[in-house]
């Protein structure tokens, strides 16, 4: 076994863990694949100003809905003349800041009320049970549809919406967590020997919530990605002229028959940004599910 | 047991009690009140928004406002629609069968197609067709649904013109004319169910045929085809009908997307155009319908698990 080997370095045995961890990773193509994708996503979203052949604003209305591969527009023009590869590229950004920010602000949330409610129990724990059953009641999507109905279309919402409608998720996990943990033996022995609850806190309940939230994580994002796509198709979400694959396909709508490429395009980029979460997602959940290992 | 199902129950009216008071309030802080969505901003003038205030009570406190909203749910009456001056309730019973139909056809589609994929893939474990298998399985999963179905109306509805895009006749009326509209939409609707119970039929097979008592059913000397049809597939099949339960929430949310696609007047289309509308009356009765639906399709999962499965029913262990 792998692991009976001395290491020739001394590395810590968390950096261990890690290392052993990415190779198993790297050992899975699919895996792979998901997080080249998912690398090649993050880098053109940073990089969408400067890779982009015009601005995402700019229309040329003598090149209106002009079909992919026509002179100096790679992927066509829309019904404003704008170009669709620059729209694809800064509509990358939209996508992965609702994707990601949305689940960080739901961990943000999510993680100290699940880690307290699960601890100390008392009054809190009942009270933060039935509000997560509060919005566990309504589906995901309606959830996010009616809070950004309140809130107001716009990027900021959506993130609010689709944060607040993932929230009772890593609740429920963190909260799951705390509770085995709590009765541990090694918990009541760092208590006898007078660890804070702070420390219990830091030292023993952190390390073991987070595989389980970073699971959960990579099921969130991809899900928030479409959320804020749809949202924005719905007219709920995000609003022109800022270009979002969701409210390109939804303009694409009314032009199905002459340019069905304005259609067929945001929905590819939509489909590969979640695929690749997805991927890299089952990667990580088959080597951190115990039960994965036995494989 | 009795305990447990009383207990069950009470935490059931607490969710439904904080859900109408939730979507109550939620309503009255949306941007622009119903007196101003009602009316155009021409002819807006006082006496005209006072009357309607007076009307739906909008001028009363807001407790008296709650009171009276719950009083009336309580005898079947959910209030009138502010747009079309219709009475909701009827409005909202009209609706769900047709989002019934489109959600059966769905998970119709997902455990036919879902399943028998599913057994084939775990039986045939790392063969071409599980790898193709799990291939269309990401693909459901990650594709979204409403880009699915523009796409579908483009090729089947515009370029090749075999299916009508869009509309809804009733079954009773023109059954012909209802499945050829419902093809597509089902197909959109059922395609991420077809995903998910294909990867859970897949593990749960795959942990089933590594069971003892399939061992045990191998060793009597049963033909593989008995030992998986029915010892393993039995066992399996409890995993799939749980995650199809935990599903139903997710499968109204697509309704939603699909009905709006589609142009389907079922409960999501409604769903949808009430919040666009600001219909408070109709908004509010379609939330309290879906939340009392869902905390009691929940409550009768719990109380269904706790009478196959003992433990949850001793430790109350059930969230």
């Amino acid at each position: 076994m792998e692991e009976a080997l001395a290491p020739r370095r001394e590395l810590s045995p968390r950096l261990r863990q890690l290392g052993r961890f990415r190779r198993r990773l790297l050992g899975r193509p699919l895996a792979v694949v998901g997080l080249v994708l998912v690398g090649l996503f993050v880098l053109v979203a940073i990089l969408a100003p400067w890779i982009s052949p015009y601005s995402p604003d700019a229309t040329h209305y003598g090149a209106l809905l002009q079909p992919p591969l026509s002179r100096g527009f790679m992927l066509g023009t829309d019904e404003l003349g704008r170009d669709e590869l620059t729209r694809i590229l800064w509509g990358s950004r939209v996508s992965l800041e609702a994707g990601v920010f949305s689940t960080l602000l739901a961990v943000a949330v999510g993680l100290p009320v699940g880690l307290a409610s699960g601890y100390y129990r008392g009054w809190v724990d009942p009270v933060v049970m039935r509000l997560t059953d509060l919005v566990l009641a309504f589906p995901y999507i309606i959830v996010a549809v009616g809070l950004a109905a309140i809130l107001g279309a716009s990027l900021r919402n959506v993130v609010i919406a689709l944060a607040i409608a993932q929230i009772p998720a890593y609740v429920r996990i963190a909260r799951g967590e705390a509770l085995a943990v709590r009765e541990e033996d090694y918990v009541a022995a760092a208590a006898v020997v007078g660890a804070s609850d702070w420390a219990i806190l830091r030292r023993h309940l952190l390390p073991n919530v987070f595989s389980p939230i970073l699971v959960q994580a990579t099921a969130t994002i991809p899900a928030a990605i479409l959320g804020e796509a749809l949202l924005s198709f719905l007219g709920l979400g995000v609003q022109p002229p800022t270009p979002s694959w969701g409210t390109m396909l939804s303009d694409a709508q009314s032009y199905l028959q002459q340019a069905p490429y304005l259609a067929l395009l945001p929905g590819i980029a939509i489909f590969l940004a979640t695929l690749a979460f997805n991927l890299l997602g089952d990667g990580i959940r088959d080597l951190l599910d115990p039960k994965g290992f036995a494989r | 047991m009795l305990w447990y199902v009383l207990r069950r129950a009470g935490a059931a009216l607490v969710v439904v009690f904080v859900a109408s008071v939730v979507v109550f309030i939620a309503l009255r802080l949306l941007p622009g009140g119903p007196a101003l969505a009602l009316t155009a901003e021409s002819n807006r003038t006082p006496q005209l928004i006072a009357a309607i205030n007076r009307e739906y009570l909008l001028n009363q406190p807001l407790p008296v406002q709650y009171a009276h909203f719950v009083w009336q749910a309580l005898h079947g009456d959910l209030g009138t629609s502010i747009h079309t001056d219709e009475p909701v309730t009827p409005t909202i019973v009209s609706r769900i069968p047709i989002t019934g139909e489109l959600a059966v056809l769905a998970v119709l589609f997902g455990v036919v197609i879902g399943i028998p994929t599913g057994v084939l893939a775990a039986v045939y474990r790392s063969s071409v067709w599980d790898y193709l298998a799990n291939a269309i399985g990401l693909f459901g999963l990650s594709v979204p649904t409403f880009w699915l179905g523009l796409m579908l109306i483009l090729f089947f509805a515009i370029r090749l013109g075999v299916l009508p895009s869009s509309g809804y006749v009733s079954p009773l009326q023109d059954l012909g004319g209802n499945l050829e509209r419902m093809v597509m939409p089902a197909f959109v609707l059922g395609l991420p169910v077809a995903a998910v119970v294909f990867r859970q039929e897949r593990s749960a097979m795959l942990d089933a045929l590594r069971a003892d008592y399939v061992r045990t059913a191998r060793a009597k000397g049963l033909g593989e085809l008995r030992v998986v049809g029915v010892h393993a597939l039995r066992n399996s099949l409890m995993t799939v009908i749980t995650v199809v339960g935990l599903n139903l929430g997710a499968l109204l949310g697509g309704a939603v997307v699909t009905e709006q696609i589609f142009v389907i007047p079922g409960f999501g289309n409604l769903i949808v155009q009430s919040i666009f509308e600001r219909d408070y009356p109709v908004v509010q009765g379609v939330a309290l319908v879906t939340a009392v639906g869902f905390v009691v399709v929940n409550f009768l999962v719990d109380v269904a698990y706790s009478l196959v499965n003992p433990r949850i029913r001793l430790t109350g262990a059930a969230e």
